[in-house]
């Protein structure tokens, strides 16, 4: 009973940040950007905050652009992997519909 | 009569005592014999000796038939990122999930210790797979040997694989639905559609 419990659960949680190949996604609308770090309102409504490095791929559909190029408001899918309890962003998606 | 019910009693207790201690090492000491750990040097060179001993001469002094046309790179390399990269990795590091699982693990397909063995030991271990390990024998699965040498090409070029071929293989390696599913989803949500 509990596992049944358990894995209807888990089909019901959020789809927000599932782990699968190692990386860790969250996706949600940006609530803030620092050369450091995103912080992502989830679509779960949490606060994920994941750290930004030099090696971080930020796209735009097929395109890669900076980190400029992303802003407080716009939605974004992160795949990150967990580093010491933190979240370190490989890539970053921004979206592409305009707002 | 005595001393050999005596002597056969004594024995029982020791191999039952003696099975104990071994199950008790087995489930503690241990924690289960885990696959997860690595070979410790002297086993892995012992069983990589034999393995590459276990290539009859004739296939290990094979060269590739195949030249290693840009055409022929990239059929291996979309051979590669379907059926071997599970395991191998797309870069050939073996530091996959399944692969860190594994006794023995799948080796750095770029280093010196894969590079310096001929085509023929490489193509024999795709062709035959390796006993006592998770490297499955791929022969008789409907291809050609032309494909295995493809392969065979695009190990090669392990050693030399860009970001951008990477990147690229990203997209040919197998999804499960749940994972397309995701990413529809994720595709839908930066369109500007709801979630
Ligand atoms: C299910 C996991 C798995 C898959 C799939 C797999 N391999 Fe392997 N492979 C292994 C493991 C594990 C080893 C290491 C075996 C050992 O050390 O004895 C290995 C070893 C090898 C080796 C020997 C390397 C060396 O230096 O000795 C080659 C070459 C190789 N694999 C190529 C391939 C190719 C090409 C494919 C796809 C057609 C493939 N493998 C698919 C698990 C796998």
């Amino acid at each position: 009973m509990k596992r049944l419990l358990l894995s209807l659960s888990l089909l019901a949680s959020p789809m927000a940040a599932l782990a699968h190949g190692g990386l860790t996604h969250v996706m949600g609308t940006v609530a803030a950007i620092s050369p450091t770090e995103v912080d992502v309102n989830t679509t779960d409504g949490k606060l994920a905050k994941v750290v930004t490095e030099g090696s971080t791929k930020w796209m735009k559909g097929p395109s890669s652009i900076t980190e400029a190029g992303v802003h407080t408001g716009d939605r974004v899918v992160i795949h990150a992997k967990p580093v010491n309890g933190k979240l370190v962003a490989v890539e970053v998606a921004v979206g592409t519909a305009s707002h | 009569m005595r001393l050999l019910v005596g002597s056969f009693l004594l024995l029982l207790v020791l191999l039952a005592s003696g099975a104990a201690a071994f199950t008790w090492y087995l489930r503690h000491a241990h924690a289960g014999v885990s696959a997860r750990a690595q070979p410790t040097a002297t086993e892995a060179a012992l069983a990589t000796a034999m393995r590459s001993a276990a290539i009859p001469a004739a296939v290990r002094n094979r060269t590739n038939p195949v030249p290693a046309t840009p055409a022929a790179l990239h059929e291996g390399m979309e051979h590669y990122a379907d059926h071997c990269a599970v395991c191998h990795g797309n870069n050939g590091s073996g530091q996959t999930l399944l692969g860190a699982g594994m006794y023995p693990k799948p080796p750095d397909m770029r280093l010196q210790a894969t590079q310096t063995k001929t085509d023929g030991e490489l193509f024999g271990y795709i062709e035959n797979g390796i006993r006592l390990s998770g490297m499955p024998a791929f022969s008789g699965a409907g291809g050609t040997e032309d494909e295995s040498w493809k392969l065979v090409v695009f190990l090669r070029h392990l050693p030399q694989l860009s970001a951008t071929e990477e990147q690229a293989m990203e997209h040919l390696n197998p999804k499960s639905p749940s994972e397309l599913g995701e990413e529809k989803q994720e595709a839908d949500f930066l369109n500007g559609g709801s979630h």
